[in-house]
């Protein structure tokens, strides 16, 4: 149980990571790239509930801020994926969740984690944030996020309730 | 809400995060340098697999992306090539209208002709039986009814009427044409008249015993003070002769030089030369009987006319080079 738990939340972590780096990325959409990482952390967070949603959060966040064509704080994604995965988890009661629900608090939990990206960097004295952008960013990830929502939550939570439904919510 | 454990995990893994922003923070190299390279290495390699992965599809992104950028540079450059290609095609028609205006300018010098350009403006309709055009001068250009129009083939036909800025010329294909012609190199007359086939012209021999062959030259006769015909412009050559010599209709059809379907860029001779050019006019061509008239005569060649004209004929103006210009290699 728990080996079919860390492989699925391997091959999200993987596929996400894969397809917002290679392809999202490149595509060169308007506005900010399209965040799949923390859609899956949201999906996870849905999925098998703020716990582990938080610890698939950490782990995420550290890779990311450690992987090549990022240049944050180490550990500033893994706090901010974290603390989206603990209100995400808390937020939605498993019973009502109907997708515009999950659209409405993913678009949401997207824009506001890009919002407090940029109040921490600000804070953290990075120069990097361009506050003149920051509402075309987040309405635009917002967007993406809304469009991509059903397309990771969907399926995390069909696995999850296939592969490991002694733990799934 | 959380089991003991997760709590604890979680505490902990929020101390990490902050720790580590916090060495991250410091600067330098810090602790994290090998283990971002370490990291880094293996996503890295996961990225590119990625990469390779994606690119086929990322084709299709890029496209898209770029899809309004192309289609403004597709438009923009088929107004340009659109433009290019009408600036091309005019230039080509500027340089066939040069090149009818050099012919003109060649044909009037090597006949001491003064001719006034003119460009067809109108044609006559067919089915009016009559073969005419319309031409862009007229009195204020100094044109006057019976004169000559040419082109740089030759004969065209004749000024029948004549307005303020235009005038109507009458092509010698039209059947109520008749043209007093010589045959190059000789001194057979005879009358040219049109059939209304631009290919083919009836030419009545006056003396029927006259030999001619297929593929002479036919030049204008002259008429007085150049009117309607001014003397020794080519007409066209004998493609067959009809009847033996002898008959008492000797008749030799004629295909005019100048293509009267496609006439653009024509002269009218306002003042004949004041004398006979003779044959000089005629293209140099193989066939031709006609001896050079060039500044070294054959003993054959008939007395150049135009030599002893030069004088006078250089004051006219429009000719520079006094002497005509057949090809050396004519015989």
């Amino acid at each position: 149980m728990w080996l079919r738990q860390v492989i699925i939340l391997v091959i999200t972590f993987l596929i996400a990571f894969l397809t917002q780096n290679s392809f999202l990325g490149r595509l060169g959409l308007p506005g900010s790239t399209p965040d799949l990482i923390l859609i899956s952390v949201i999906a996870v967070a849905l999925a098998y509930g703020s716990a582990v949603g938080m610890m698939y959060g950490f782990a995420a966040g550290i890779l990311v801020d450690l992987a090549p064509s990022t240049e944050g704080v180490i550990g500033v994604n893994a706090l901010l994926f974290m603390a989206a995965a603990y209100f995400v988890g808390r937020a939605l009661d498993p019973r009502d969740r109907t997708v515009p629900l999950i659209i409405g608090l993913t678009a949401g939990t997207v824009g506001a984690v890009i919002l407090a990206r940029g109040v921490i960097d600000s804070i953290l004295g990075q120069p990097t944030v361009v506050w003149g952008n920051m509402a075309g960013l987040i309405l635009s990830a917002a967007i993406y996020a809304a469009f991509l929502a059903p397309l990771v939550v969907m399926p995390v939570g069909w696995f999850a309730q296939k592969f490991t439904p002694e733990v799934a919510v | 809400m959380f089991q003991r454990r997760a709590r604890l995990i979680i505490a902990v893994l929020i101390v990490v995060s902050l720790t580590f922003a916090i060495l991250d923070l410091r600067g330098g190299k810090g602790p994290f340098a090998t283990f971002r390279s370490v990291i880094g290495t293996a996503l890295g390699g996961v990225e590119r697999g990625g990469a390779t992965i994606f690119s086929p599809v990322l084709a299709i992104g890029d496209w898209w992306g770029t899809w309004g950028d192309q289609r403004d540079q597709i438009n923009a450059l088929q107004a340009e090539n659109q433009a290019l290609n009408q600036l091309v095609r005019r230039s080509a028609e500027d340089r066939a209208r040069a090149d009818a205006l050099d012919g003109l300018l060649k044909v009037a010098g090597a006949g001491r002709y003064r001719i006034t350009p003119a460009e067809v403006i109108a044609v006559g309709p067919e089915q009016e039986f009559s073969w005419t055009v319309t031409i862009d001068i007229g009195t204020q250009d100094g044109i006057e009814r019976d004169m000559s129009v040419i082109n740089a083939d030759g004969l065209v036909g004749r000024v029948s009427a004549v307005h303020r800025t235009t005038s109507t010329v009458v092509l010698i294909v039209d059947p109520s044409m008749s043209v007093g012609a010589r045959i190059a190199g000789s001194e057979e007359v005879g009358i040219l008249s049109g059939t209304g086939d631009q290919n083919s012209l009836e030419f009545q021999m006056l003396d029927p015993l006259a030999n001619v062959d297929v593929g002479t030259a036919l030049v204008t006769f002259g008429s007085k003070n150049g009117k309607p015909y001014a003397p020794g412009i080519p007409i066209g050559e004998v493609t067959e002769v009809r009847g033996t010599a002898g008959q008492l209709t000797r008749v030799a059809a004629i295909k005019p030089f100048a293509r009267m379907s496609a006439l653009s860029i024509v002269g009218v001779v306002v003042r004949p030369p004041r004398t006979d050019p003779r044959d000089s006019v005629l293209p140099a061509r193989p066939q031709l009987t006609t001896p050079d008239l060039s500044a070294t005569p054959s003993p054959s060649a008939t007395p150049n006319p135009t030599q002893s004209a030069n004088p006078a004929a250089t004051s006219l103006g429009i000719w520079s080079n006094p002497s005509p210009q057949p090809s050396p290699k004519a015989s």
